[in-house]
């Protein structure tokens, strides 16, 4: 009993570390398992790709697992120094080893008590609305959650186990323990940071290096490569930066006497100088934390708002038929079949594109045909197609009439601006290049470049498809295939049956952007959901990182303060230096994130290429919003740090 | 002229847990002149950081009245306070308080920049410094200092406003002999160029320094010795004949 009493006292005695520790660590339970109910939700199993997002939602879990442990250690280091010196009084009043294990396993057993059963309570209530948002993301149906026993003994056993790896820690430090040496928590002198310009060069220099390789990239298939030696640099970059260029620039305010012997530098630099030595590789990690939560946050909304966009490039109207030989759609059938169905069609057009062939664009414009060799570079590889200037004229209205010896060309990268092109030898001038083509849908995004060539006949290309083959080996004629666009109106029960119908017609193929729609959206609205609860982690964890910084700051500076205001601060005077002190830890990293971000930007822009994403004006505006919402996450924090660190170290006066 | 005047000073403590109070001052009175040099002496126990902390408008008293320079320092607000301090009291602590995050230089510099009084703060400093003999440590920083250095700089700190009293609580109270009569020859210079000390302790070879020695008790002021034209050794007797014969010994 008593032990269970000393055991609950030093919770209650050092609240100000438990409760944020109980807190996090019941968020993290309560994550864990909504994550969990998810995957075994009806709604999820119901869904058309119910494959692929429940195997996201596994790669979340995992990933929050691992964050939940480590965040959990880290946390919980804070809160083993504080135990730390307070078993040193046990010890020396006369407690044996034994007894203080038989204090810290109760203290073990009661948080990790209070942690789970807050954090399923507060999983299950939370479950609730955020299978809400999930499905309304996926554009799944189902709300329902079956609450089993699984995912609860699953979050149980997992957050046993770790409660059990931090017993063995303490016991160990127990073990360890010299009395002496934890009774005079050993306060000595820290010497002033050195100047290290090695290393501020050199870190200066890395990130100049990750910054301009984002800013340099070319292809999105580079682009991916590249983005990891970038990150690495960058990663560098920031640490050393944070450890070396804060001493540099401190110790230079420090020389400028007029500046630094003014009240308000005075003691803000002076203690910022100390205090960045301890927080340099926190700060660093702070920074890169919030990074992460801001690309994750631009990657996967661009996604789930550029799917739209991607969709109806690529769906100029909501239904495409494909015929695959040289005859034309009947549109008499397919106004047959919709009367069947009571579905009306509406805006429909035709447009003949011959079919892909891959070549090898040379350095002298000229399309060659793809030896071994060149297929395997992604350099100069090209896609493409044919169009009469016939049929250009048709969806182009301010059509200017071509010679014989002259080609439009649209490039869909832009990466084009010759004024010539060569094909089966001959030359032809381009005339123009084309921004775009009005009416002709967009390809299954890849990596690859790919362009349209207006020609002014099909005679011109006959011979093409001698000699280009596919990237595969079979050898395939070339092909000006007709396509049928047109919008689908009528309820979505016939509409399912006359596209059922219409894929029924030979040689046809059909897609439309319904299922295409539905599909994308189940896996992008999956992978938004999943960066949002990562991103809310991040934040969490960033947030949580610096309050205990600075808790256990404040309590080293209270003397430090004691003796300002002995010497003649006032509470105001102590509050302001206590903010602006703060206020840069705070605001810090969340600066040098939005600036990384800003130089990630084009890097992001190209990977989001391949899967077919532009980033639009909408990605910037919710990345504005986000960054605004966590400045505000940050500010609430900081406030509640600053409130509670004043408090630490302001004379109370009785 | 009388600089500082202490009339009924109560001080109580409420503990929080338990409903009681501990009285740590019941009434002290006293007066001091301009000039003097006067030593506070007691048990442990008895209260003289209390009071000390009540003069320095680190503590507000129960009740009473303080006045420097008949301003009456009870009734200052937070901000006038803390700017009253700096103004116009030094202090001197058992344990330095220095702050080890900057030079000696800054430390002593702190309170003339808490002021925002930097005119002409370099002269101050190497007159001072060059007094109490710390020229050669004044880039340093505190941890590199002894005991008896860091309180010689820590006195610099307390004079470089020119206060208008020096307050000092056990200054020599963790320093060895040597140190001590070191620093108490330093306290009676300054004394000599009429500065106002008051000074707490509960050793009668540093209070034996003073021209006035009060003895508290039961939160009062018991008693009171004049140092007259005695010498230090002659002081230190008669102290310790007071204490022996009106406190019951402590020494
Ligand atoms: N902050 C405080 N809260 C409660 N009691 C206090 C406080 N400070 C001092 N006391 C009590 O007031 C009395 C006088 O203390 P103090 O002035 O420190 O004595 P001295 O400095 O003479 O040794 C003591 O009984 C002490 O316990
Ligand atoms: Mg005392």
């Amino acid at each position: 009993m008593l032990y269970w009493k000393l055991a609950w006292q030093s919770i209650v005695k050092n609240k100000l570390e438990y409760l944020p520790f109980i807190l996090a660590g019941s968020a993290a339970v309560a994550l864990n398992l909504i994550i969990q109910l998810l995957i075994y939700s009806k709604g999820v199993k119901d869904l058309i790709a119910s494959v692929s997002v429940i195997e996201m939602l596994s790669f979340g879990q995992v990933v929050i697992c691992i964050l939940s442990i480590i965040f959990l250690i880290y946390t919980y280091s804070f809160l083993s120094k504080r135990k730390q010196t307070e078993f040193g009084l046990f010890n020396v009043l006369g407690m044996q080893k034994m007894d203080l294990i038989k204090i810290s396993w109760r203290q073990q057993l009661i948080s990790f008590v209070l942690i789970t059963v807050l954090g399923i309570i507060s999983g299950l209530v939370f479950s609730k609305v955020l299978i809400l948002l999930f499905m309304k993301l996926v554009g799944g149906n189902n709300f329902g959650l079956n609450i089993s026993g699984l995912p609860i003994l699953f979050v149980t056993i997992f957050f046993s186990v770790c409660f059990l790896c931090l017993l063995v820690k303490d016991v160990f430090s127990i073990i360890r323990m010299k009395t002496i040496s934890l009774l005079h928590a050993t306060k000595k002198g820290d010497s002033e940071p050195k100047n290290h310009w090695f290393l501020f060069i050199l870190g200066i220099g890395l990130l100049a290096g990750g910054y301009y390789i984002s800013l340099t990239v070319t292809s999105p298939l580079k682009a991916i490569t590249q983005f990891f030696i970038a990150v690495l640099l960058v990663v560098c970059a920031t640490y050393l930066l944070f450890i070396v260029a804060s001493t540099i620039v401190l110790k230079l305010m420090k020389q400028n006497k007029a500046y630094y012997y003014q009240t308000n530098h005075f003691i803000t630099v002076s203690n910022m100088l100390f205090r960045m030595k301890q927080n340099a590789t926190g700060l660093a990690s702070v920074s890169l934390l919030t990074t992460m939560a801001l690309v994750v946050v631009v990657t996967t909304v661009s996604m789930f708002i550029g799917q739209e966009d991607y969709v109806n490039q690529q769906f100029p109207r909501a239904v495409i038929l494909k015929k695959t030989n040289h005859q034309k759609n009947s549109v008499q059938t397919v106004h047959q079949l919709a009367d069947k169905h009571h579905i009306k069609i509406k805006n429909s057009y035709s447009l003949e594109i011959s079919s892909e062939i891959a070549g090898y664009l040379t350095e002298n414009h000229k399309i060659q045909p793809l030896t071994d060799s060149s297929a395997t570079s992604a350099d100069g590889l090209s896609e493409i197609q044919f169009m009469t200037s016939k049929q250009f004229a048709k969806l182009t209205p301010s059509y200017q009439k071509l010679k014989t010896n002259e080609v439009y060309i649209y490039d869909r990268q832009g990466t084009f601006k010759e004024p010539m092109i060569t094909f089966l030898n001959k030359t032809y001038h381009v005339k123009k290049i084309l921004k775009r083509i009005n009416g002709i849908p967009s390809e299954q995004p890849n990596m690859t470049h790919s362009m349209v060539i207006v020609v002014p006949s099909k005679n011109v290309t006959n011979a093409m498809g001698d000699i280009f083959n596919d990237l595969g080996d079979r050898k395939q004629a070339i092909t000006y295939q007709n396509q049928l666009l047109f919008n689908v109106f009528g309820n979505s029960k016939n509409r399912k049956a006359f596209l059922k119908d219409l894929s029924q017609l030979p040689n046809t193929t059909v897609t439309d952007k319904f299922s295409t729609m539905n599909a994308l959206k189940e896996f992008y609205g999956g992978f938004f959901f999943i960066g949002i609860i990562f991103s809310i982690s991040f934040v969490m964890a960033t947030g949580l990182i610096i309050y205990y910084k600075q808790i256990s700051e404040g309590r080293a500076d209270q003397q430090q303060f004691d003796i300002l205001q002995k010497v003649g601060m006032s509470n105001d005077e102590v509050k302001r230096t206590v903010n602006s002190q703060i206020i840069w830890i705070f605001g810090l990293p969340i600066i040098i994130a939005v600036m990384h971000l800003c130089f990630a930007m084009p890097m992001i822009h190209k990977i989001l290429q391949l899967f077919g994403i532009i980033i639009g004006p909408m990605v910037y505006i919710t990345t504005f919003i986000t960054i605004i919402s966590m400045i505000v996450i940050y500010y609430l924090i900081y406030l509640r740090t600053s409130k509670t660190y004043y408090l630490q170290v302001s004379r109370k006066i009785s | 002229m009388t600089l500082l005047k202490v009339e009924h000073l109560r001080k109580e403590y409420r503990s929080r847990i338990k409903n009681n109070t501990v009285t740590a001052l019941s009434d002290v009175n006293f007066e001091v002149e301009e000039g003097e040099f006067i030593a506070i002496m007691g048990e442990s126990g008895s209260g003289k950081s209390t009071l000390l902390n009540c003069i320095a408008t680190l503590d507000n008293p129960t009740a009473g009245m303080i006045s420097l320079n008949d301003q009456d320092l009870t009734k200052l607000s937070d901000k006038l306070l803390a700017r009253y301090r700096r103004d116009h009291l030094g202090f001197v602590f058992q344990d330095f308080n220095l702050l080890d995050t900057m030079s000696i230089t800054d430390n002593i510099y702190l309170p003339l920049i808490l002021a925002k009084n930097t005119i002409g703060k370099e002269n101050k400093l190497n007159h001072l410094s060059k007094q109490l003999g710390i020229e050669s440590l004044l880039n340093k920083y505190p941890y590199e200092l002894s005991g008896g250095q860091k309180q010689r700089v820590a006195i610099a700190r307390a004079l470089i406003t020119n206060p208008d009293i020096l307050l000092a609580d056990e200054p020599t109270g963790a320093l060895d002999s040597k140190n001590s009569s070191e620093i108490l020859s330093i306290f009676s210079q300054y004394n000599e160029q009429r500065q106002t000390i008051l000074m707490v302790t509960h050793s009668s070879l540093a209070a034996s320094h003073a021209q006035r020695v009060l003895f508290i008790k039961d939160g009062k002021v018991f008693h009171q010795v004049y140092r007259g034209n005695k010498t230090e050794q002659e002081m230190l007797l008669t102290i310790n004949d007071a204490m022996t014969n009106l406190l019951g010994g402590i020494a």
